[in-house]
């Protein structure tokens, strides 16, 4: 197990937790549901700000900004995640 | 200890790890089943009562509250919409990607990768702001194309998986005896991945059935498809219902999870068969 299967497995674990990151970095859904970044602003992730900014106070520009920034750092993650899949076939 | 009873404590921890999991992952759906049978003073209970009158007023209220239904009907238009028209666009896409080497091709296949990876804030806040001056807020068609926007690169992602685990030399048979490219494309190649396709469709559908963040702020009055009508409805300012929220959730929930274990074995198949290369 910790000589033979881990070693042969950590490529797909490492997949897998790059997969994860990057769902949890786009869930929107049950923060929204839940506390829409409430009890004041304590439970803000960017994009419940960046949503709220947009369209609950109308600052466009606001909400483009941290989309462009959120653009980025996700596409970072993919060069990651696509580097790992093809080295792995 | 001896080695052999040694062996036997492990796998018996190992068991009671996997069903303690098994145990645990089902405990928000049973959570929300249990709510949605309460009274509305059992449901705020602290700590949560176990044993309660069951009674099924959430259920007649849910189905008489106003726009629920036609909330499912919007839903299951927006699904039916959009997950065809996802693959019609994105099927010949996947399969050019997984047979063709073409300049590139590796580019466009990251550029729909990202779409799918990519918080859909980015796409929602330019996306708002186009439909307002097309006109095509609030309306069916404007929900579908965005969710279609989304379903594609899901599509060309598996679809090229499928692809690829076909041996080519089927199609290259199929040249041989005459047919042309397209040809082979929808006789040969589709037919042999089509659990893949049922698969891949089912991942559409389910999808375009939760989405909540792309149709909260596209839809509104005329259209509401079935998550937002259940946060704006039943999430108020003062006070959360959560006997309604619940048997609401049920009742959204439950079309699709009939349809999911119907068709399970398919769906297991499909997925496998994508992702053993």
């Amino acid at each position: 197990m910790r000589f033979i299967t881990l070693p042969l497995a950590w490529p797909l674990i490492g997949i897998a937790l790059t997969f994860r990151l990057i769902g949890a970095f786009r869930s929107f859904d049950i923060l929204y549901a839940v506390t829409k970044g409430g009890p004041g602003r304590a439970t803000d992730t960017l994009i419940i700000q960046a949503y709220q900014e947009n369209f609950s106070h109308f600052r466009l520009e606001y909400g483009l900004v941290v989309g462009i920034v959120m653009m980025l750092i996700t596409i970072v993650m993919c060069v990651l995640l696509l580097r790992r899949v093809t080295a792995n076939r | 200890m001896t080695p052999c009873a040694q062996r036997t404590l492990i796998e018996s921890l190992k068991h009671g790890a996997m069903i303690f999991i098994c145990l645990i992952a089902p405990f928000p759906i049973l959570r929300i089943l249990t709510q949605s049978f309460k009274s509305y003073f059992d449901t705020i209970a602290v700590p949560p009562k176990i044993f309660f009158k069951r009674v099924l007023d959430n259920f007649r209220q849910v189905l008489a509250t106003p726009g629920f239904l036609s909330s499912i009907k919007d839903s299951f238009i927006m699904a039916m919409g959009s997950s065809p028209l996802g693959f019609f666009l994105g099927t010949p896409c996947g399969y050019s990607l997984a047979r063709l080497r073409y300049r590139g091709s590796n580019s466009i296949g990251f550029f729909l990768l990202v779409t799918r990876m990519v918080s859909p804030i980015v796409i929602i806040i330019p996306l708002n702001r186009v439909f307002q001056i097309l006109g095509l807020i609030d309306t069916h068609i404007g929900l579908i194309l965005a969710h279609t926007f989304i379903n594609i690169g899901l599509v060309v992602w598996m679809m090229r998986g499928f692809f690829q685990d076909i041996p080519e030399s089927l199609e290259e048979a199929a040249r041989i005896d005459g047919c042309s490219n397209i040809q082979a494309f929808y006789k040969i190649a589709l037919p042999v991945t089509a659990p893949g396709l049922a698969a891949t469709a089912i991942f559409c559908f389910l999808f375009s059935w939760n989405e909540l963040m792309i149709a909260l702020p596209l839809a509104s009055l005329n259209v509401r498809t079935t998550p937002v009508f259940i946060i704006s409805e039943f999430v108020g300012y003062l006070a959360v219902e959560w006997g309604l929220l619940s048997a609401a959730g049920i009742l959204t929930v439950l079309p699709m999870l009939i349809f999911v274990v119907a068709i399970q074995k398919n769906l297991v198949r499909g997925l496998t068969m994508g992702a053993v290369k």
